[in-house]
């Protein structure tokens, strides 16, 4: 959103497009979940 | 008063008068040491229970109904390390009796000796009758398919890793069981925190943890100082955001000064000792008083995390001395978070078109027709709750109720009121301050730039598609780049 788009309209995207979003949120876990810092933690145990 | 009448009083539940008859003779034979135990059992009167057994035992060390009794009270109890003592000394009288393997067995799974269980289950199976066999293989059976698939029984045998949380994190402290379920051991130290998040300690136990209490942290120290592996310290700080230190008092600070005593002191036993203090997005440096105080100590850690990239620049502007080789440990990487296997995204064929809003709006520009917003109503447990399983029901219910909702509101309190860009904010040393609805404080609005929304990640999470603003928080354009991208 900027400033200037006042106004967000929920009916400006289709089914699909929405569809393809969350599939999109699907697709990059890593920006939002615990899992690489599990991985981090694993990382400089191991020396890798 | 013969035996026959004292057991007459015992099985007629009369259990103080058995009490108070041994309190004026002397107790002379194991039964009667039986009989005055059980009737403390019985008032509950654990203790006394314990120590006439004790006392029975010092006099018929190798009476097998005393010690059975004792064994059992100190196992429901849950006084495991003397049940243990208790149970060897069993063990050695009669060794092939199924019954103290099982309670073995019990113990050390409870305390995630994986392998001396396994070793204690396979006696309690061999040694009891065909029938009870198998209701112990059920019992067990669960426990070693999941044992069997850790990578430790594998022929690259390793020892199990150890990290130690210090505190309790804030939002989804329970994904720390990720290291539990992949063989680690999980410590935690019970630190004092802000009255919200002391629920984060009794999750942390549901899902396996070892919670240590600070009077304790000398002992464990001695005791498991050189075995630890990774030393953890996340959540907040409030170094000059003076609306929210009023609430919380020093509780991040004295979790943060604990964090530095304890990787000094695990160091001293175990150099190679990996020391990561990270800050979720709700952390402030703007009083140059607890900056000094950080500057002094913060050499100690080996990573240094924060939720986005502003907030780490924040931290180094302000922290660091210009050109400090400290830089280099810091990196962004997000702790407070949801699981993988906690995130349910759903697909529909068609969604509903509406934008859920949660919680507060600080100020009252919404970039939304107030026809598409829907108000979430209840209190969902999600990334905190008093028990796993209650998280776990907060995520089904949220699914339910809001997993087909196209679009979630983040934050824009203060989006379209702020004063300077984010580079402006570090160069004049200033934040910004907006005022709050809560007495005279204000508010540092730098926060805007710096935070990773906790909202925005429960949207996330469940697949709904978060309105954020355009803005300078590199958190936001990170997740335009990634959600907001179609063909």
């Amino acid at each position: 959103m900027t400033k200037d788009k006042l106004f967000f309209d929920p009916y400006a995207y289709s089914d699909r497009q929405i569809t393809e979003m969350r599939r999109n949120i699907q697709g990059y876990t890593d920006v939002f979940t615990f899992d690489p810092f599990y991985d981090f933690a694993e990382s400089i145990v191991s020396g890798k | 008063m013969e035996d026959s009448e004292i057991n007459e009083l015992f099985k007629q539940g009369r259990y103080k008068e058995v009490i108070d008859y041994f309190s004026e003779s002397s107790v002379r034979t194991p039964d009667e040491y039986n009989l005055l135990a059980l009737s403390y059992y019985s008032l509950g009167l654990f203790k006394e229970a314990r120590n006439a057994l004790k006392n029975g035992l010092s006099i018929f060390p190798d009476d097998r109904d005393i010690l059975f009794n004792l064994i059992e009270i100190l196992y429901e109890q849950a006084e495991y390390e003397e049940a243990e003592k208790y149970l060897a000394m069993a063990l050695k009288i009669e060794p092939e009796n199924y019954v103290y393997y099982d309670i073995l067995a019990t113990i050390l799974l409870r305390q995630e000796r994986n392998e001396e269980a396994l070793s204690a289950a396979k006696n309690a199976l061999k040694f009891a009758p065909a029938d009870v066999s198998r209701q112990l293989a059920e019992k067990y059976s669960d426990i070693w398919q999941e044992f069997k698939s850790e990578p430790k029984r594998s022929s690259n045998f390793r020892r199990a890793r150890n990290i130690l949380l210090v505190g309790s994190a804030y939002n989804y402290s329970y994904s720390f069981r990720k290291f539990i379920e992949k063989g680690w051991n999980l410590y935690v130290l019970k630190t004092p925190t802000w009255v919200s998040f002391q629920t984060n300690y009794r999750i942390l136990e549901d899902v396996g943890a070892k919670i240590i209490a600070q009077e304790d942290m000398e002992d464990f120290l001695n005791d498991f100082g050189s075995e630890l592996d990774v030393i953890v310290r996340t959540g907040y700080f409030y170094g000059g955001n003076d609306l929210y230190r009023m609430t919380c008092g020093l509780t991040d600070v004295d979790q943060i000064d604990t964090f530095f005593k304890v990787v000094k002191i695990s160091r001293m036993k175990n150099p190679k000792v990996k020391a990561v203090l990270a800050f979720d997005g709700d952390s402030f440096f703007s009083d140059d008083r607890w900056n000094d105080w950080f500057r002094k100590r913060i050499d100690v850690c080996d990573y240094i995390l924060f939720d986005t990239n502003n907030l780490a620049n924040y931290f180094i502007t302000r922290v660091f001395d210009k050109g400090s080789s400290q830089s280099s440990k810091v990196k962004v990487m997000r702790v407070e978070m949801p699981c993988s296997s906690d995130v349910m995204v759903h697909f529909y064929d068609t969604y509903v078109r509406k934008v859920l809003t949660m919680g507060r709006l600080v100020n009252n520009y919404i970039p939304i027709s107030s026809l598409f917003i829907e108000e979430m109503k209840e209190r969902i447990s999600i990334g905190r709750g008093k028990n796993y399983d209650e998280v776990r029901d907060g995520l089904r219910k949220f699914a339910e109720l809001y997993g087909s909702r196209a679009f979630g509101l983040g934050y824009f309190y203060d989006f379209y009121e702020r004063a300077m860009s984010f580079s402006q904010l570090l160069e004049n040393r200033v934040e910004d301050k907006a005022t709050s609805n809560a007495l005279n404080n204000t508010f540092p609005l730098v926060y805007g730039y710096t935070n990773v929304p906790g909202k925005v990640i429960t949207y996330l999470q469940f697949g709904l598609i978060p309105i954020i603003p355009d803005d300078e928080n590199d958190f936001h354009r990170e997740l335009i780049k990634m959600v907001w991208q179609l063909e």
